[in-house]
């Protein structure tokens, strides 16, 4: 114990919350830290201009401020003037400040004074973990150096959970690995962590370097996106469920990391973000079953309570349960495996099947020979006759001497060593090697389990979105959304939290993507997909703004009635399409102001 | 024939009573006597229940096995009426003898779903009596009762058949045997009428004088010390009648219980009837005379005064009758020709007045028997039972004193008949 609590200090290395007031108008540059420091533990406030940022420093205590240089009403230097002006040194929290214009901040020396730190943009999300937490972060591959406990000596001998070097021959190859625990940093992401989550085709696979359990590892697929790196154990403890067992891989072996990560790339290229960026478990497991290109399959494991542990590090129930969803909604076909038996009180597998006494249930019965004596009818198990070397008929005192003429042995009896109950008939019993409950050979449930592969259903919707399904019953997504869009957007919704004036966004979506891509290929359908957006605008008015997206393309009408537009609809979709040659099977929905509050 | 008769008639009035008794010798030595002891029987016991013994003080453990060959299809009917019996079986013991049908699986099954407390099963055929010696064997009950597969009982056999255990002499008691299928032939009708007049009142009359000797396969009980004394059951057939001999040379009292009833279903074709009688009578014979000669031996110390008694009975009124009626007849025809049939007839007449007679104690002592049904064949089982029953028992001694049939019956595996030494 005293060894894994060890561990855990030095993985972990808890970092203290830190309070945090970001000042930023950069609409992608505000979410991006949002999500980065949130991400982290600490808690986020967020101003946009530099008014309301000396108000927030004035109401409340914040440990750093990050303040952009160029703010609307109050620049950064102002605030951090001010701010020191009227509370003097005592308490206040780090200035750092963000510009991209490092000569300009430069040039007023004087006023740097007030700053603490200052960061150039675009920055390296790791100098932000670093300067928000004022500590050095074990970023770029050294393994935190265990501390042993003072005055421990037992503790210390143990040796700590070995790290397993990173063999040079997959070193040599020159990919980007993202390691695990060094860039896992305990139960937070670390810094580049959270960029392989935010842009993963810089990296090429996840490394385990050290034991860990899938629960270890949940951060994988709770992360955005970092399901879609292979998993190269280098421990060999992951098993079948990692994409690349690297333990047992030879110097000449190493060209499969290399078709591993290739592998992956490639049919990562065709993946759409719809997927790649979701949350939905169940949409990750779509994507990491089409990124390992080999379907979803079972492999026997003791290890595991259903015996069964799948080609992908999550929990096997887990897998399971999405599984059976995904086969519901036709992503997924399945066929059958094995089948298990199953406890119902714990859901295990393991078992211990064995014969055993059906008065008892005691497995302790041995089988013992009849005799039958034929001369006085006598018929008992052996032990009734045994004198040494001797058969001897416990009724008539007679020796048996001859087999077949003196007696022979009709058949055979267990005979329970615990209760002396005898039967001919021993039962089957299981008892479970989890909660220890008990069943009968014929009462006892049973699972199956199967392996699951992609339907063309699933192939259709990993490669063009959820265009496929509709957005019928997908909420609008804001993250989703492409960034000119957001911006907009937040104008609109300003004006309409402002004085009431509607809009409407209209999104658009083309549901024979698919087909006229195999019948016609892609640029057709880009052709075409772009001349609709030209007659759309067109038939729009002028103030409105259409934005092109990936699956979907966007259109939003300005002090509009959602509601009108949702009755004209039909006629603008029709107007759109007029001198269209393919029919892209336009799929429009209108959403208002009140869909995004 | 009217003429023969009226002549036979008028012939008989004429004579005296000495000549009379020199006439009907047969009849008056060897079926009177028959009777006169049951109506005894009969005038001394009130009712059915008055036999009992004693109360059973302490609630004893009761144990039922029973072993079948090839009894799938009937052996879960009879376990059921097992578990219909007012006093429940503390435990019952399945033994299935080497089956070759689906006996195993069907045991197993009803053990799975509570019927039976034990199924034991071998793969090779033993015997009726190694299986029931197998069964007895991992039984744990104080008293054993011991019943066929294809028997079922009154509600209360079992609550009558134990009760008689509380004096402590009584080492075993037979059941009551009545046939289930009266009405399937006229075989079996007189069966039905034979069981009820020479096992139910027969039995009766036996208890009385201390003469059970055959405490029946089909259903009895057993005190295990008794059972257990005598180291079992001993190689069949008739191991009944044999258990219930070494039972009395050890000096246990044997019980019978008139209300203690089992109802069994007897041979319905003729060929089947007189195929199990000759069984029964060889088997009686070799037991009586092979085995347990001795007894009757005053020179041997196995020399019982008490089994002496049983031992002439049968002698005098089974073998010796059985003997003497074609001498008897043989006599009648060649000293008065023609007149014989009349003199039989007259002799027939007779016994029917016997046979009423007892036939009507027999369904007063057994009110459970359909007798009103069986009442119009009275005349006929009359008939039947004192001139057709006799050959057939006079054919299986003489195959069995010449030939030693009963070394054939395959009731036993040949394995065992060919050491049996009886």
């Amino acid at each position: 114990m005293a060894h894994a609590q060890t561990q855990q200090e030095v993985v972990q290395r808890k970092v203290p919350a830190q309070r945090v007031l970001v000042a930023e108008d950069n609409v992608v540059t505000k979410d991006l830290l949002e999500m980065l420091l949130t991400q982290r533990g600490h808690q986020v406030d967020i101003v946009t201009d530099g008014k309301s940022a000396l108000e927030a420093l004035q109401n409340n205590s914040y440990d750093v401020v990050l303040m952009d240089f160029h703010l609307p009403e109050l620049d950064g230097l102002e605030v951090a003037a001010s701010f020191r002006d009227t509370n003097g040194a005592k308490e206040a929290p780090r200035f750092v400040a963000m510009t991209s214009d490092m000569k300009g901040l430069l040039e007023h020396a004087a006023d740097c004074e007030n700053f603490d730190g200052i960061m150039p943009k675009p920055f390296d999300l790791e100098d932000v973990c670093r300067v928000i937490e004022g500590q050095e972060m074990p970023l770029s591959g050294e393994t935190p150096v265990p501390v042993a406990p003072v005055g421990k000596d037992k503790a210390a001998q143990i040796p700590a959970k070995s790290t397993t070097p990173i063999p040079s021959h997959i070193q040599k190859l020159g990919y980007n690995f993202l390691r695990w625990p060094d860039d896992f940093d305990g139960e937070r992401l670390s810094a580049r962590g959270l960029q392989a989550s935010l842009d993963n085709r810089k990296f090429d696979a996840i490394l385990v370097r050290e034991r860990a359990s899938i629960d270890d590892l949940a951060q994988i697929w709770t992360t955005k996106s970092l399901f879609s790196l292979p998993v190269i154990d280098l421990t060999g403890a992951l098993g079948k469920r990692a994409d690349l067992d690297g333990s047992k891989l030879s110097t000449a072996e190493s060209d499969q990391v290399t078709r591993l990560v290739e592998g992956f790339h490639n049919r990562l290229a065709k993946l759409h973000d719809d997927v790649l960026l979701s949350d939905d478990i169940g949409d990750k497991l779509l994507g990491h079953i089409y990124l390992t290109g080999c379907g979803l399959k079972p492999v026997y494991d003791a290890q595991e309570k259903g015996f069964v542990c799948y080609n992908a590090v999550l929990p096997s129930d887990v897998i399971e349960q999405e599984a059976k969803k995904l086969v519901q909604s036709e992503f997924l076909s399945q066929s059958f495996f094995d089948r298990f038996p199953q406890c119902d009180r714990c859901q295990s597998s393991r078992f211990n099947v064995r014969e055993e006494c059906p008065d008892c249930n005691s497995p302790n019965i041995v089988e013992q020979a009849y005799l039958h004596h034929f001369v006085c009818a006598y018929q008992g198990p052996e032990s009734d006759f045994r004198q040494g070397d001797d058969l001897v008929c416990p009724k008539c005192r007679q020796e048996l001497s001859h087999f077949s003429i003196d007696y022979d042995k009709p058949g055979s009896v267990m005979v329970c060593s615990t209760c002396a109950h005898a039967t001919s008939e021993p039962d089957v019993g299981l008892l479970c090697m989890d909660c220890e409950a008990h069943f009968d050979g014929d009462t006892v449930g049973a699972t199956d389990v199967f392996s699951y592969a992609l339907t063309d259903r699933a192939y259709a919707y990993l490669e063009t979105g959820r265009a496929l399904l509709g957005r019928k019953r997908e909420a609008m997504r804001f993250a989703e959304l492409p960034v000119e869009l957001i911006v907009a957007l937040n104008a609109e919704l300003k004006r309409f939290s402002d004085n009431n004036t509607p809009f409407a966004l209209v999104d658009i979506s083309y549901r024979n993507k698919s087909e006229i891509d195999h019948e016609h290929g892609p640029r057709q359908f880009d052709q075409a997909r772009d001349l609709f957006l030209e007659n759309l605008d067109n038939v729009l008015r002028k103030e409105d703004t259409i934005v092109k997206g990936q699956a979907y393309d966007f259109a939003l009408l300005r002090e509009t009635d959602p509601q009108e537009v949702r009755d004209g609809l039909e006629d603008i979709r029709t107007n759109a399409s007029e001198v269209l040659r393919l029919d892209l099977g336009v799929v429009m929905h209108v959403y208002g102001p009140e869909e995004f509050s | 024939m009217v003429t023969a008769l009226t002549d036979g008639l008028s012939y008989l009035s004429a004579q005296s009573l000495a000549s009379l008794a020199a006439l009907f010798w047969f009849t008056i030595v060897f079926e009177v006597p028959r009777y006169t002891l049951s109506f005894v029987a009969a005038a001394l016991t009130g009712g059915p229940k008055t036999q009992s013994v004693g109360e059973v003080r302490t609630r004893p453990r009761v144990s039922v096995v029973v072993a079948g060959h090839n009894e799938a299809d009937s052996i879960e009917k009879c376990v059921r009426s097992l578990l219909e019996q007012s006093r429940r079986p503390d435990e019952i013991v399945a033994v299935s003898d080497g089956s070759s049908d689906n006996m195993p699986a069907k045991l197993a099954d009803m053990k799975r779903r509570g019927l039976v407390d034990q199924v034991h099963c071998t793969d090779l055929r033993a015997g009726k009596s190694a299986a029931t010696n197998l069964g007895v064997r991992w039984s744990s009950g104080d008293i054993i009762i011991n019943v066929d597969c294809d028997c079922s009982f009154d509600r209360h056999a079992f609550k009558h058949v134990i009760e008689p255990f509380g004096d402590p002499e009584i080492g075993a008691v037979s059941g009551n045997i009545l046939a289930r299928n009266p009405g399937a032939s006229l075989v079996a009708t007189f069966q039905a009428i034979e069981y009820m007049i020479s096992i139910s009142l027969g039995k009766q009359a036996d208890a009385l004088k201390e003469e059970v000797v055959c405490v029946s396969g089909a259903f009895g009980a057993f005190r295990r010390e008794a059972l257990d004394g005598v180291g079992g059951i001993d190689v069949g057939g008739g191991e009944d009648l044999d258990l219930t001999l070494r039972l009395r040379e050890a000096g246990w009292r044997i019980g019978f219980r008139p209300d203690a009833i089992c109802y069994t279903d007897v041979p319905d074709t003729l060929s089947g009837f007189i195929k199990q009688r000759f069984r029964w009578e060889r088997d009686a014979l070799r037991l009586r005379y092979r085995k347990h000669m001795d007894i009757m031996n005053p020179l041997t110390p196995r020399f019982s005064v008490r089994e002496l008694f049983h031992e002439l009975d049968f002698i005098f009124f089974h073998v010796i009758a059985a003997a003497m009626l074609p001498f008897y007849l043989l006599w009648l025809f060649a000293t008065y020709g023609n007149l014989a049939f009349s003199i039989l007839l007259a002799a027939q007449i007779g016994l029917l007045v016997f046979d009423g007679l007892a036939f009507v104690l027999a369904a007063l002592k057994t009110p459970k028997a359909d007798s009103l049904r069986l009442l119009p064949f009275m005349p006929g089982f009359s008939i039947f039972n004192g001139g057709f029953m006799r050959f057939v028992r006079l054919a299986a001694y003489l195959q069995e004193w010449i030939f030693n049939a009963s070394d054939q019956d395959n009731y036993v595996p040949e394995k065992v008949r060919l050491v049996r030494r009886w």
